[in-house]
């Protein structure tokens, strides 16, 4: 058939396109085995197609695509007159039925449907357990089980040249700031990538600032997550085969902020955030203070301590800055082979190596104990940062940190937070200051800041992602009650 | 959210009229008024609010328009303006000179002995070198974000170190010998260094909508007079009038003093560098960025070559004086001379323009 053959030359034929006639009804329908759902095939097209060729032809009064579109028990279904409109549907899925006047696209998505798992990456005590997973529908079904306004938006974008990447912008329209949106789209249209395998690809071509170690957009695996943000008027990006979902303006703190901190009453939620905040000190500046006290300021602590320092370096050969290094380094090593291993295996592989190597380090003589409890300190405080790619950035940070504590001494530690803060300063997410809102001293926003005020104190929207809705979140139930 | 609302306002007025936070006039305060400082200190207060009152009234009520750079060309014409706007680069330059060779000095004092100029001058050079380029509102989110975690370590270290004063040293507080009016003078246009700050930034406030009141602007004056309080009478009541004006740093000195038995740090002047630093990165960011913001408008070369201009100045600035001790005289002199100029030239003759502006405006309504 002509239309069929203009189809087929719009792809390369591979050994999994298949193109099946139907007789005696002039159609034949091409598909590709390895990405359509066989079994639906079967019992929702050929099976009723095949039934209607065998009814006589005087007997079939209403016309094909008539019949077809009243009779195929499918969901999707759409006419298309191009050739190469219908080779898009067949790459994405779709079994299409080319007749002598064009040609219907029928969804058949069929590759393997992870069910949504707890997340691995972003895991919560007592929050939902359900986690986004490869399959962007399945995505989307997780956030409008959960999102029933009318205002919710979803506007998809193609990205990749070659893969074709079917990427969803998901916000609130009457939360999110306008402006903001129309930058999400505007950077996104600019991306002319081959590919988009992942969302952190997506993330470094539409990110303000290439150059930064920070991270300008929160990746999560969570649904609740992204709901709370989109309630914030954040924008929410999805990339089809990524179950990280990129939440965006990002400021700072959200990398600091858990579900956990909401679903707890205020104390607890602020006791957890402000363990999170020294755990972030504790592993930017123990190494750098470690070295800036025993190398250049001993004099700041008391001489008890210092004797006992001295007493645990005595017989190590390696300066303190070597050491610290080496250790720092040693750590990294363990936590980046424990990654790759196999699951089991990397547990017990990252205990060994935590445990044995540093024990027997201090045995060698190599490390100070001291040295070994700094460090484990720093790599527990990397650790207890919700976000991976905040504490990735927070651990790295730490040896510039130790190479300028080792010139400047104390000097170097403070003038290095000074230029890491300017640093910052100059950060935006989508627009918005990535130190916002310490940057603005906006009394409402810091309720949810560094402490989580009691909810009733944050009646208004934080001002934080610039949301034009600035009035009651919800009812000023205690006045009215 | 807007970026400059009048809590950010206030924290700026804050650290504009702060300057450089060492607190270089206490010695010689000390050493004219002894006890008797208070006297000085309340007309120092009282200018200060005058000038600040004065600096908002001229600020709300002046059209301004985008062609205007500073109070200068804002209030006395075009062709007077910018030789007064270039002779306010110089100062500034200068002013951003002197808040690098206190720190520096500060720095060697207490921590570094042998560490180069040059190499202690790059490292605080690294912060304004990225907040310039970025424009107005990073350098405002950095002398934001800083403000109150410095301010409250600070105001700590301080109480902390009022352990060992003793209040006899305020006594007697009415000496027998008064100080001369010009020795008034000159003392409390010492600790007003920000003024020539304020010709620049409140034009710069007004291009950005900041969210400009009196009210906001008074908090920042009474933070600020606030602070050099606590540090005047803490180094009053620990070391006394005569020791105090002995002393480079004496509010330093007395917090290096403080020995916190049975405590992680036993000694907390370190610590205390902290907020200094923080204090010395923001003067040095706002000299530098008005400076820069100035030359910018008048050399036709790009933003970039406009600020290696300033940098350099800067640098030579910074290099120079430490080879010739009379050149730090002069450079001394100058800026008392030109805080001099300001407040007894420029502020009444600002005040009669105002007042024959908002005359002429109400003579057209």
């Amino acid at each position: 058939m002509e239309t069929t053959q203009k189809l087929i030359d719009q792809i390369i034929l591979t050994s999994d396109v298949v193109v099946r006639t139907i007789p005696y009804l002039q159609l034949e329908i091409v598909f590709i085995t390895t990405i359509v759902d066989l079994q639906r095939i079967e019992e929702h097209i050929l099976k009723p197609l095949t039934e209607r060729a065998r009814i006589p032809h005087e007997q079939q009064t209403e016309p094909l695509e008539e019949w077809i579109a009243n009779n195929l028990h499918v969901a999707k279904i759409k006419t298309l007159t191009s050739p190469k409109e219908a080779a898009q549907s067949l790459l994405d899925s779709a079994a299409v039925i080319c007749s002598s006047k064009g040609y219907l696209a029928i969804d058949m998505h069929g590759q393997t449907r992870r069910t949504p798992e707890e997340p691995k990456a972003d895991t919560s005590i007592r929050g939902p357990r359900d986690g986004f997973t490869e399959i962007i529908d399945v995505n989307v079904s997780l956030i409008r089980t959960r999102v029933k306004d009318e205002k919710l938006q979803m506007k998809e974008r193609i990205i990749g040249e070659r893969t074709k990447t079917k990427v969803l912008v998901v916000f609130i329209e009457d939360l999110a700031n306008p402006r903001i949106v129309k930058e999400v789209f505007d950077r996104l249209d600019t991306v002319k990538i081959d590919g988009v395998l992942d969302s952190g690809t997506l993330e470094q071509w539409i990110e303000d600032n290439h150059w930064s170690p920070y991270p300008q957009m929160q990746a999560t695996e969570r649904p609740d997550k992204t709901v709370a943000a989109l309630l914030e008027g954040r924008i929410a990006i999805m990339v089809d085969g990524s179950p990280f979902v990129l939440l965006a303006p990002t400021v700072m703190l959200s990398f600091f902020q858990t579900t956990d901190d909401y679903s707890q009453r205020w104390v607890s939620g602020t006791a957890l955030r402000l363990i999170r905040i020294i755990a972030l000190l504790v592993s930017i500046f123990i190494p750098s203070l470690y070295i800036a006290l025993t190398m250049f300021n001993p004099e700041l602590i008391p001489l008890k301590m210092v004797l006992q320092l001295a007493a645990t370096r005595e017989g190590i050969p390696l300066p303190i800055v070597a050491e610290a290094t080496f250790m720092e380094i040693m750590v990294e090593l363990v936590r980046e082979a424990g990654n790759r291993m196999p699951q089991q295996m990397g547990q017990s592989y990252t205990i060994v190596g935590g445990l044995v190597i540093g024990d027997m380090a201090v045995q060698a003589g190599i490390v100070s104990p001291i040295m070994v409890v700094a460090v484990g300190l720093t790599a527990l405080g990397a650790y207890a940062i919700p976000n991976y790619e905040a504490a990735f950035v927070t651990r790295m940070i730490r040896f510039p940190m130790l190479l300028t504590t080792s010139i400047f001494g104390i000097v170097g530690t403070i003038a290095f937070t000074l230029m890491l803060f300017a640093h910052l300063c100059t950060l935006r997410s989508f627009g918005v200051p990535y130190l916002t809102p310490f940057v603005q001293m906006a009394g409402p926003d810091l309720h949810d800041s560094l402490i989580r005020a009691p909810l009733q104190f944050s009646e208004k929207r934080p001002g934080t992602y610039w949301s034009p809705r600035k009035w009651l979140r919800r009812a000023n139930q205690q006045k009215g009650t | 959210m807007k970026q400059m609302n009048s809590h950010v306002v206030a924290i700026l007025t804050f650290e504009l009229l702060l300057s450089t936070g060492t607190m270089e006039w206490i010695p010689k305060w000390s050493e004219a008024f002894k006890s008797e400082v208070w006297l000085p200190f309340t007309l120092y207060f009282t200018l200060l609010v005058g000038i600040i009152t004065l600096f908002y009234y001229m600020t709300a009520y002046i059209p301004f328009t985008e062609n205007n750079l500073t109070l200068f060309d804002t209030l006395l014409g075009k062709y007077l303006g910018a030789g007064l706007n270039l002779l306010l680069v110089f100062f500034l330059i200068t002013y951003a000179s002197q808040t690098c060779i206190n720190g520096i000095k500060i720095i060697q004092y207490a921590a570094l002995p042998y560490t180069p100029i040059a190499a202690l001058l790059l490292v605080g050079l690294l912060i304004p070198i990225q907040l310039i380029p970025a424009g107005f509102e990073p350098l405002i989110r950095y002398q934001v974000s800083l403000f109150y975690p410095a301010l409250s370590l600070a105001i700590f270290l301080l109480i902390m170190s009022f352990r060992f004063s003793n209040l006899h040293n305020f006594l007697p507080l009415w000496l027998p010998v008064q100080p001369t009016f010009s020795s008034f003078l000159t003392n409390i246009l010492e600790l007003l260094p920000g003024l020539n700050l304020f010709v620049v930034y409140l034009v710069i406030f007004k291009k950005h909508q900041a969210a400009l009141s009196l009210k906001s602007m008074l908090l920042g004056t009474g933070g600020v007079a606030t602070l050099n309080f606590i540090n005047l009478y803490l180094a009053l009541a620990v070391l006394g009038p005569f020791e105090s004006a002995t002393l480079h740093w004496p509010v330093l000195e007395v917090v290096r003093v403080q020995k916190m038995a049975s405590s992680f740090i036993e000694r907390l002047d370190l610590i205390f560098l902290v907020p200094i630093l923080v204090a010395m990165s923001s003067a040095l960011n706002l000299y530098l960025y008005a400076a820069n913001y100035i030359l910018t408008s008048y050399l036709p070369f790009a933003k970039w070559i406009v600020l290696t201009i300033t940098v350099s100045a800067l640098g030579f600035l910074v290099i120079l004086p430490h080879y010739f001790v009379h050149t730090t005289l002069k450079i001394q002199s100058m800026i008392n001379f030109f805080n001099l100029f300001l407040v007894i030239v420029c502020l009444p003759v600002f005040f009669i323009r105002f007042l024959l502006i908002k005359k002429k405006e109400v003579h057209n309504d």
